[in-house]
């Protein structure tokens, strides 16, 4: 009767043993961080500070380019006005939706004027200058990345301007120096398939234009 | 020769030419001073990590005499105070504290220890005045975010000036105080039956006024920003439009604090 029991004791165990490690063998292997789950193939992992200060600011310094160059089509009179409005719709997809940019003279009680992203770049389109010339100058500015409560990061990117509004002959009629601050994030895309490659994208936010240089009175 | 390989070789041979002259710290040549463009530029100046055109610093500009020079520059120089005592002292004072020669302190651009206040336009019962509005800066799970912490006294002193005080008489409990209804309903406000020493919690008052639109909220029209992890001062940094050289994110004031810094002290520094 003992010896019965033992030798059941012992058929049990085996079957344990053989079922457990059928079902072992079903699980995944425990990746590199501990975790059972595959990996995903758009997994998104936070960027390293090195990054952050490195790529990242670069990627940003070159959006700020882009920038640039759409400010300076829009602006450009001898430009076709079909692109001048090419550029402004795809300088606009550069931005959050409900961007908008402040402009101050930068002295204390000075008047304060906001207004949404697109009617900026419609007006600047629309000074009535025959001729408008706009140049960056010093070297763009991007301010350290933090992370936001969200989970993207945010930084502010800086540029100097000058303008030059131009009568038909040429000479300059107003001109001024304006500093830029652009906020900037860095956003996870991960929700949308075309990202899952290149997963952290750059969106420029509100805009801050502080006049420090001021000649003459704007025609618009 | 470009200004940036000027001020390299500057930072280079000052350190051997400072220890044979007795001033406490060098001066950074005129033509080597440029705009602060942001906060964070500030930093990297106020730690010599960087030079203005952004490019890495040299060793030789954390020696504290060549150092103290260089965040002198980022003082306002077109306030005259700092030339003449009690201010000059001051900061020497403080260039002292931070460029000790064993104990160099530094800032942390990552750190908690920031605060700043948002001087905004806001329309009071259709007058235009100005709130001012105290933020911190929070760290939690190494996400960084402003919170709101204050408003200013000087926009709830506009609500107090306007009130008169009033009392409900002493039997009042035996008749369900209908003395206080019947003058409320009169549109008495209820602030007027305070004791003397009451006051509103400014930040709560301010809250409830804009939400409530009784205070229509315009623009934040400038910062002032408050650095407070140098024990013993608060730095107060502002942001100063000129075109060129000493301009942008400046100290406007050294403030020394025995105790840990409080909003009323900011207000008072604004």
């Amino acid at each position: 009767m003992k010896k019965n029991a033992q030798l059941l004791c012992f058929a049990i165990g085996l079957l344990t043993l053989a079922v457990g490690t059928q079902l072992w063998a079903q699980q995944p292997p425990k990746n590199q961080n501990g975790s059972s789950l595959p990996p995903h193939e758009g997994e998104i992992k936070d960027p390293t500070r090195t990054e952050l200060d490195g790529e990242f600011k670069k990627r940003t310094e070159q959006q700020v380019l882009r920038l640039q160059e759409y400010i300076q089509i829009i602006s450009d009179k001898s430009q076709s006005s079909e692109k001048r409005e090419i550029a402004i719709k795809e300088v606009i997809k550069l931005f959050e939706p409900g961007s908008t940019v402040q402009v101050s003279s930068g002295k204390k009680g000075g008047q304060v004027v906001t207004r949404p992203i697109g009617e900026y770049f419609r007006r600047l389109r629309d000074l009535s200058y025959p001729q408008v010339e706009i140049t960056f100058y010093d070297a763009t500015y991007v301010g350290d990345y933090r992370k936001g409560p969200d989970g993207g990061y945010y930084t502010t990117a800086t540029f100097s301007q000058e303008f030059k509004g131009k009568d038909d002959k040429g000479n300059i009629v107003y001109e001024d120096k304006t500093k830029k601050n652009v906020d900037v994030s860095l956003q996870n895309m991960t929700n949308e398939d075309f990202y899952k490659q290149n997963s952290w994208i750059i969106k420029f936010g509100n805009i801050k234009v502080t006049e420090t240089k001021k000649q003459a009175k704007p025609i618009n | 020769m470009p200004r940036s390989l000027f001020f390299l070789l500057w930072v280079s041979i000052i350190p051997k030419v400072w220890g044979q002259v007795a001033v406490n710290r060098v001066k950074t040549p005129e033509n080597q001073v440029q705009e602060v463009k942001q906060l964070d530029d500030f930093y990297d100046r106020f730690n010599a990590d960087r030079l203005p055109n952004g490019q890495k610093a040299p060793d030789s500009l954390k020696i504290a005499t060549v150092r103290a020079g260089y965040i002198e520059k980022l003082v306002n120089s077109e306030d005259a105070r700092w030339q003449k005592a009690p201010d000059r002292d001051k900061l020497t004072r403080f260039l002292r504290q931070v460029c000790d020669t064993n104990h160099p302190l530094f800032l942390n651009k990552f750190d908690d220890q920031i605060y700043c206040i948002a001087s905004c336009g806001v329309a009071y019962f259709g007058t235009n005045t100005v709130a001012e509005l105290l933020f911190r800066r929070k760290i939690a799970k190494d996400a960084h975010q402003w919170v709101l912490q204050g408003a200013s006294d000087s926009f709830i002193e506009q609500f107090e000036q306007k009130l008169e005080q009033r009392s409900i008489v002493p039997n009042s409990h035996e008749t369900n105080f209908l003395s206080l209804s019947n003058a409320l309903h009169a549109g008495t406000p209820l602030r007027s039956y305070t004791d003397s020493t009451f006051r509103f919690d400014a930040l709560s008052a301010f809250i409830f006024a804009v939400d409530s639109k009784l205070v229509k909220f315009n623009e934040c029209e400038r910062v002032t920003v408050f650095l407070t992890s140098i024990k013993g001062w608060t730095i107060k940094i502002e942001d100063f439009t000129r075109e060129k050289g000493n301009a942008g994110w400046l100290i406007s004031d050294l403030i020394e604090t025995k105790e840990e810094p409080l909003s009323k002290l900011m207000f008072e520094h604004r």
